[in-house]
């Protein structure tokens, strides 16, 4: 069978991902705003009898850069572009994907331009997509991800690919290209056309020069240099210069703005960073988004409960006394405990907590709050940019360390990761916090935790700013426009979030019941939990079974409060511990060692000794602060 | 004698005078590095052509011609001198000399040319164009836009290249048409609009880039 690969290169936010989705039907995460894909993204798919392999890469506005994000796609384009790169665009602003197409071109890589997102464009802009692709002499495609329009062509138009011989070229002024046809004389490099080397050569491409020879490399440093010297100006700026002044001809030729009011959208989207209203519209989104959370995860809670003690009541522990008597009515007990702490802890916490995030990363509207905490985040040693990584960490602390990558300082870096991995509350550690000590030791104590946490927040900020080595950073990033959000969309990415807690949680927390319910129904669990005692009992002032539920915590922090739950069993939570103990177990477990997932991904990104810095301070932070809130909640 | 050396000796008296008052002989020897009696020959020189008063026992006053053509040429250097620093990127040592040289061969016009590609809103009643250039041309660094501004990006002004590149990179390129949209928070990020896309800069990024207001 023929084999084409394919390489999806773009700016950040054209939608490379929903075309990678509605090309392979493979789904990835997808959201509105810039640096979402942070690793390949790699599918196949059949068509016509051919297999064609699709490569998204991350976004990157330029070629030219020197981001971790930059030198990954030049690496890819390089080492393994495959048969076809396709530049896909956003087709509302084609300006700077013009440029990006231009520099995939005179690396003399086959191209494709996809103009995404063309049902929106079509409202703004006429485009004369037959005269854009004569003048840059490749196959221009329209697309929409959103409706799949134009994917099939796209598709089609990728198989029957034959390159073409003279794409588009940018003239850039003579000096430069007096330059270029010099370096082309020395060589080539990885098959690569040798003016796009050459080109990059003289920008001082970290990639490509790592590749050039010695001779290359200082040739085009004395030709920067001397086109500095009798320009007074970089070589960079001037061949960024060259590239825009061409774009800018080439958009003006083929796109007509059509008349137009502002949209509703537009004048919102205004609103939310001006410096009146900007600031009272985050509060307002926080706080309704906090309110909407607790409100309906309580109701949920309780009527998923209800509906199933009423559809269940006893009757899988009767079927299982009617099997294997009393030991079969232990297990079926724990089988019941597990079903009933899934159902009420992940539907109603975590899934809507993902429904929420789900809404606001797809709405646009997040960047708008990286701006405006910008300021706030430089006290701590951050940037505004660490406001999405920590939205994402409370709900999962690993996509959340992962997404850390888009920010370029190693620093940071480590300083919100070790925010989120010890402060930042993930979905489960909410559903503890609201869903035990919220609800059994009242709202007020579990919004003493979130104090707590944010207070820690500060903390480490502040303390590591301190002890860490300033690296001055910048913000930069685009605003996208806002958008109502896609619920289809939406749910994708919630259940994409949340089936791990179906197929890996709960058959470990059935085979965890299981196993506890036998070794109650023997009597050994309380010989095993007494010689922890002194930590669940003397320290923290909680009933010695309490250490299950903190073993479980480490594998998976929904483990701790579902394990308690079936622990508890028969007898309700409400008469398992006092409201007292309900807020040490929240703190502590709000606290915790990070899960073993996040652990592991620490590990992955900034190695062993601060992993084990980190988990090892979560623990005895836990501990101690959790003993604290004992010794003061045992005078009161 | 050369024009260069009595423009030199005006400069001079200026800066000692500040327009107003005495300069004494000594303090213009002292500060041409030149001995009091070949100051006061040129004195002489520049008092027969009417740009300054010389009394004896009290020293120099620049006349209002003297005061005209002293100011002139400062602020011709000053032009010439932030020409060098910011559109050709010479040091400050370097572009100070050259500046030194220029502002006796300036002309007006290309004085007015270089000041409108630099913009002038650090200076203050420039004598070369008069402060109705002020107004209409302003080469002034992104962060110093007000709501609503258009601007044409003239260049990118700093040490670290990595940034240079970063914002290149995202498409603040000279010859870019770049207006304001918004200010955020105090000294917070503020949003440009760029072609389609709208753009989030801190402080630090912003002063880097430098426009002329449209």
């Amino acid at each position: 069978m023929d084999e084409i690969r394919v390489t999806l290169v773009g700016q950040p936010n054209a939608g490379k991902s929903s075309l990678f989705t509605r090309m392979t039907g493979v789904g990835v995460i997808i959201s509105n705003y810039a640096g979402t894909t942070v690793e390949f993204e790699e599918a196949t798919v059949t068509r016509n009898g051919v297999n064609v392999h699709v490569h998204d890469l991350p976004g990157t506005y330029a070629l030219s850069g020197n981001s971790d994000d930059e030198r990954m796609v030049m690496d890819a384009l390089v080492n393994d572009p495959g048969d076809v790169v396709v530049v896909v665009a956003d087709a509302s602003n084609i300006e700077g994907s013009i440029v990006l197409c231009f520099e995939v071109i005179e690396l003399g890589l086959p191209t494709i331009l996809a103009l995404n997102k063309m049902d929106l464009a079509m409202k703004r802009f006429d485009t004369d997509l037959s005269l854009l692709s004569r003048i840059l002499k490749i196959p221009v495609v329209p697309v929409s991800a959103r409706s799949a329009l134009g994917v099939d062509a796209l598709m089609d138009e990728i198989i029957s690919f034959k390159k073409r011989t003279a794409a588009f070229n940018v003239r850039y002024d003579s000096h430069t290209e007096e330059y270029i046809e010099e370096l082309t004389s020395i060589g080539t490099i990885a098959g690569l056309d040798p003016r796009g080397v050459a080109v990059k050569l003289l920008e001082a491409d970290e990639f490509i020069s790592s590749l050039a020879s010695d001779e290359e490399r200082e040739t085009a440093e004395r030709m920067a240099a001397e086109f500095e010297r009798s320009h007074g100006e970089s070589i960079n700026v001037h061949i960024a210069r060259d590239r825009y002044g061409q774009a800018g001809i080439v958009k003006n030729e083929v796109q007509k703005k059509t008349a137009r009011e502002l949209t509703f959208s537009e004048k919102l989207s205004d609103m939310t960073t001006a410096p009146a209203t900007g600031i009272p519209i985050l509060i307002g989104v926080l706080f309704l988004t906090f309110l909407t959370f607790i409100g309906v995860s309580n109701f949920l809670e309780g009527l998923i409960h209800d509906a199933y003690v009423s559809a269940v009541g006893d009757s899988l522990r009767d079927i299982g006394e009617r099997i294997g008597g009393d030991l079969g009515a232990a297990v079926m007990e724990g089988i019941n405990g597990s079903i009933l702490a899934i159902l009420t802890i992940v539907v109603p916490f975590i899934m809507l907590f993902y429904v929420l995030l789900g809404i606001l990363e797809d709405s646009g509207y997040l960047p708008r709050a990286v701006v405006l905490l910008d300021r706030t985040m430089h006290s701590l040693g951050l940037h505004g940019g660490a406001f999405i990584p920590m939205m994402v960490g409370l709900g999962c602390n690993v996509p959340a360390i992962m997404a850390t990558r888009v920010i370029a300082s190693k620093r940071e870096r480590i300083i919100i990761s070790t925010m989120i991995a010890m402060a930042v509350p993930c979905s489960a550690q909410l559903a503890i916090i609201l869903g035990a000590t919220g609800k059994y030791a009242g709202i007020a104590a579990a919004f003493s935790i979130f104090m707590l946490l944010l207070a820690m927040i500060f903390v480490i900020g502040i303390l590591m700013n301190r002890w860490m080595k300033f690296e001055p950073t910048s913000l930069a990033m685009e605003m996208p426009d806002l958008s109502a959000p896609s619920m289809k969309n939406v749910i994708f990415k919630t259940w994409n979030r949340c089936k791990d807690f179906f197929i890996l949680a709960f058959p470990l927390l059935v085979a965890g019941s299981i196993i506890l319910e036998v070794l109650l129904f023997y009597g050994a669990l309380d010989a095993m939990v007494g010689p922890f005692s002194f930590i669940t009992g003397t320290l923290l002032g909680l009933p010695p079974i309490v250490i299950i539920a903190f073993v479980f915590g480490i594998l998976r922090k929904e483990m701790a409060l579902a394990m308690l739950m079936v622990l508890a069993a028969p007898i309700t939570l409400a008469d398992f511990m006092t409201p007292d103990q309900f807020l040490v177990f929240g703190v502590v477990m709000a606290l915790y060692v990070p899960c073993l997932a996040t652990v592991a991904v620490l590990w992955r990104e900034f190695g062993a000794k601060n992993t084990v810095l980190i988990s090892g301070t979560s623990l005895i932070a836990a501990l101690m602060i959790g003993a604290g809130f004992n010794a003061i909640l045992s005078l009161i | 004698m050369a024009t260069g050396n009595r423009e030199d000796y005006l400069l001079r008296i200026l800066r000692i005078t500040d327009g107003e008052g005495t300069a004494k002989t000594n303090d213009i020897a002292a500060l041409m590095n030149v001995s009091a009696a070949s100051v006061t020959e040129m004195l002489k020189v520049l008092a027969e052509d009417g740009l300054i008063e010389y009394r004896k026992y009290k020293g120099v006053s620049l006349t209002e011609k003297g005061l005209a053509q002293a100011k002139r040429l400062r602020d011709k250097h000053q032009i010439a001198e932030r020409f060098l620093m910011d559109v050709l990127d010479k040091d400050q040592g370097s572009a100070h000399e050259e500046a030194c040289k220029m502002e006796h061969v300036l002309s007006d016009e290309s004085a007015k040319k270089m000041c409108r590609i630099i913009g002038a809103a650090d200076m203050t009643e420039c004598e070369v164009c008069g402060p109705e250039c002020l107004k209409k041309e302003s080469g002034i660094q992104l962060n110093r836009m007000s709501a609503g501004m258009n601007g044409k990006i003239s260049h990118l002004k700093c040490d670290n290249s990595e940034k240079i590149r970063k914002l290149l990179s995202i498409g603040f390129v000279p010859g870019r048409t770049v207006s304001l949209v918004n200010r955020t928070t105090n000294n917070g990020p503020i949003i440009f609009r760029m072609g389609e896309s709208n753009i989030a800069l801190d402080q630090d990024l912003a002063s880097i880039v430098f426009v002329n207001i449209q």
